[in-house]
């Protein structure tokens, strides 16, 4: 096709063995966009809600969008969609790096797995060669190893997904990760991969995108570049200073959280793992996505010591997980937990506030140093590095650890002290200190989440411009129209990153010229909130629990930082938030939105 | 006059030039169509764009032997399609790998300098490809001047 | 009263430093207006605005963690017991 599809989508039964190619169902492209949406799409429309995640009905959907591999701002995304075994929520988990690219240039805007694989096997898929082979070698291989030892088999050429032994047990927060270091990182993703044998995917093309208006389109995509380059953030800012850099503005703010939430701000220590030290000491060089003109992803090396290692990373939510929010302030540890996670291919968000949540149950009596093997206490640098490995590996208590913080907590009776929504742990800004995040958190259709309508950008960082985050005015309808553009922008393919320099305007241009539509701005808009409410009734469907926060946002005060006293509103939005959202007041969709959005 | 000069160093491995410059002659994304490439090694942390760097003494103009390739008013060695017999002898003789052959378009292919206005320099977002003049480069030289220092010199 | 930078702040060309700090003044203005008298033309450039009566688009400043948008913007009344934090607009996540 000439529209930024390709037009085929893969079907590979791994019960069967069988692989099909069929045509793109342009009518669910047109409605659903592609890559988050599509793939939710496709995958609503062919899975029962109730299964359970890791039985053979789940099914497993990598999808580009219509501007991946394009000239489009930062057009290197795809998504690998199914239900996730850690929230029981729709998932769709969203990397970068050159492998969604690269299967588009293969000839196919998808892949849809089913059913289960008697043995391992990997995906090899040259062109038009599409085969299921034999992994029995590279199970029980690490991320570095398998995509090294694909490599060499099938070629360097070729771009390389895998999972790592984490996913192949089963830890509930595993990923599938791409070109070594890119992680479709959050909800267990890899983990339904692990549970299908299904090892990796190894993709090489030859072929072309084409977009349906050649000219128009390279003029927009120029602006939007353009546009970036000169905005201070993504311009220089995230290029220079990498996502760490936040550290020291949410500290500022008191919306740092430490030591599993119990606090709200780090101090003197904050610096210590910013993006500024990191800058200064430790990093080697930039790293970019697919066609990506910021460049923030980081080479980085902790020359020695007793976390002498290097890799990439650690971005600002990995660097709060294992740095703040277990209390540990020495970045070599933060950055040797990051790698590892990014080695047996695991969510660091996740891991480091399962290790938090593990310090506050050791602090509190309710798992004792037999149970560990070791004290595990807030602060302790090298206790925090150990217990990541031990995850990681699945040896002795990371075994318990992998099934995530809320299973983990309920296991040893307070589930009340695991920091989760939907059971997946919150990223790295405290709700009560900035609220429009915690509601963010609670309605965020795969549990605990900050790049689902990221309102750190107006109630802290000021863009597109301030909102106080003390006060709940306002939050729900900035939230609504956030969420449902970050919906639309996931799904054209684009990273969610050029949002800080460029909005609905320059993302539908680029949309419209490449699929050939004359759409307005609040038709494909319009788009983002079909896709966000066809999330939220497989959520439905499935029967996950309500939108609600845990009860130490909700009742226990931050005790010091300029929201000192501060609890979550989180009632007071929740209404205001379903009004604006035309939804019933305790949270369902009545069926007439559906009928509205053409659902 | 003004060449195509690489700074690796600076080169992050997004591959915008070799998207850029497929789209600039063909109207489609294949970074197998483009003129440059991108060769990033993960364990050295380096990615190294390499394009053509029109030769004074050009190999692939010397060997051809319909004289197919000549040098435009842009500085820029470019193979003439309507002459070219696509006998390959261009991208055999080029020492540097800079001459292609696409088994689907079935024809050779090269960097033209896109007219006079490369486009990968014009879109590289971190200054790896640069279209400048030629002695314009001097700060390039006190770099490698300053890694000589580093190399051999006894600040230490 | 202390004094905060952060980022590029902190570079030579600008304040040089993470933290410094110096005898009260009695409000962010008169706060900018000393330390671009300290620091040069470039701090001034994007501590304030083209007008040099509102904080600069590229800087966010906070006084004991407010943004100063909530207070009283450039004319926020300065303690001797109070904290500013001066970035440059970033981002992440």
């Amino acid at each position: 096709m000439k529209n930024g599809y390709i037009g085929t989508i893969l079907r590979v039964n791994l019960s069967t063995g069988s692989i099909a190619k069929e045509p793109l169902n342009e009518k669910n492209a047109n409605d659903y966009v592609g890559a988050r949406g599509l793939g939710t799409k496709y995958f609503c429309d062919e899975v029962d809600p109730r299964i359970d995640a890791f039985s053979p009905e789940n099914k497993l959907i990598f999808m580009t969008g219509p501007l991946t591999g394009t000239l489009a701002t930062s057009s290197g995304r795809y998504n690998v969609v199914c239900k996730s075994p850690l929230t029981g929520t729709i998932e769709a988990s969203n990397s970068g790096g050159h492998w969604g690219p690269e299967l588009k240039f293969a000839g196919y805007d998808g892949i849809i797995f089913e059913g289960k694989s008697e043995k391992p096997v990997y995906l090899y898929i040259n062109d038009g060669v599409v085969e299921l082979r034999d992994a029995s070698d590279l199970w029980g291989m690490d991320v570095f190893e398998a995509t090294h030892a694909l490599e060499e088999k099938c070629g360097n050429q070729f771009h390389i997904a895998t999972i790592s032994k984490a996913g192949e047990e089963g830890v509930l927060f595993a990923g599938v990760m791409n070109d070594l270091h890119r992680a479709a990182g959050r909800g267990g993703v890899g983990a339904v991969m692990g549970s299908k044998n299904l090892k990796a995917v190894a993709v090489k093309g030859t072929g072309s995108v084409f977009v349906a208006r050649p000219q128009k389109f390279f003029d927009v995509c120029t602006a939007a570049r353009k546009q970036l380059a000169a905005h201070p953030v993504t311009g220089a800012g995230l290029g220079q200073l990498g996502t760490m850099i936040l550290v020291n503005i949410v500290n500022g703010v008191g919306g740092f959280p430490i030591n599993n939430l119990k606090d709200g701000s780090f101090d003197t220590y904050a610096d210590d793992i910013s993006g500024e030290t990191l800058v200064a000491k430790h990093l080697i060089r930039n790293k970019g996505c697919y066609g990506c003109s910021i460049g923030c992803g980081r080479r980085v090396e902790i020359a020695d010591g007793e976390f002498k290692s290097k890799g990439e990373g650690p971005e600002y939510e990995a660097g709060w997980s294992f740095g703040g929010d277990c209390g540990v302030h020495d970045l070599g540890a933060v950055c040797k937990a990051n790698f590892l996670c990014n080695q047996y291919g695991i969510d660091p968000i996740t891991m480091g506030a399962t290790v938090a949540c593990a310090m506050e149950l050791f602090e509190k009596g309710y798992i004792t140093e037999e149970e560990v093997g070791f004290p595990l206490r807030f602060g302790d640098a090298t206790a925090m590095v150990k217990a990541t490995e031990m995850t990681c590996k699945g040896e002795g208590f990371g075994k318990i650890m992998g099934l995530g913080s809320y299973r983990m907590a309920e296991k040893y009776g307070h589930p009340e002290l695991s920091m989760s929504v939907k059971k997946q742990e919150m990223p790295a800004y405290d709700g009560r200190a900035i609220q429009g995040i915690g509601l963010e958190y609670a309605t965020s259709n795969r549990g605990g989440c900050h790049v689902r309508g990221y309102m750190i950008s107006p109630e802290v960082l000021g863009i597109p411009s301030a909102m106080d985050p003390l006060v709940t005015e306002g939050k729900a309808a900035t939230l609504k129209v956030f969420q449902d553009l970050t919906a639309l922008c996931d799904s054209t393919g684009i990273c969610l990153f050029t949002t800080f320099g460029q909005g609905l305007p320059e993302i539908a241009a680029m949309y419209r010229e490449a699929v050939g539509s004359d759409e307005s701005d609040e038709d494909i808009l319009l788009k983002g909130e079909r896709i966000w409410n066809l999330e939220k009734k497989f959520n439905q469907v499935a029967g996950v629990e309500k939108d609600t926060l845990p009860p130490r946002l909700l009742r226990e005060t931050l005790p010091e930082g300029p929201a000192k006293g501060k609890v979550s509103e989180l009632e007071t939005m929740l209404k205001e938030y379903y009004e604006v959202r035309g939804w019933n007041a305790d949270g369902t969709v009545p069926e007439t939105k559906y009928q509205e959005l053409g659902m | 006059m003004k060449q195509l000069i690489i700074k690796p160093e600076v080169c992050y491995g997004c591959r915008t030039c070799e998207l850029v410059c497929s789209f600039g002659h063909y109207e489609q994304f294949n970074p197998k169509m483009a003129n440059c490439k991108v060769y990033e090694y993960d364990e050295a942390a380096v990615a190294i764009p390499v394009v053509c760097l029109q030769c004074e003494d050009p190999a692939c103009m010397k060997i051809c032997p319909v004289k197919a390739i000549s040098r435009d008013e842009n500085g820029a060695v470019v193979i003439n399609g309507d002459k070219c017999i696509g006998c390959k002898m261009c991208a055999n003789a080029c020492p540097l790998g800079n001459v292609s052959y696409h088994p689907t378009l079935r024809k050779v292919f090269k960097c033209d300098l896109c007219g006079g206005d490369p486009k990968c320099a014009q879109f590289c977002p971190s200054g790896a490809i640069q279209f400048v003049e030629t002695d314009a480069d001097s700060d390039r030289r006190a770099f490698i001047g300053e890694r000589f220092k580093e190399l051999i010199g006894e600040e230490k | 009263m202390i004094v905060k930078f952060f980022a590029y702040y902190r570079d030579n060309d600008f304040a040089g430093c993470k933290e410094i700090s110096m005898q009260p003044v009695k409000t962010l203005k008169e706060l900018g207006e000393v330390l671009s008298e300290r620091y040069g033309e470039k701090f001034r450039n994007e501590y304030f605005d083209a007008t040099g009566t509102a904080v600069g688009e590229r800087t966010i400043i906070l006084v004991n963690g407010r943004r100063v948008e909530f207070l009283n913007g450039i004319n926020t009344e300065l303690k001797d017991e109070d904290t500013v934090q001066i970035f440059p607009v970033v981002a992440g996540g």
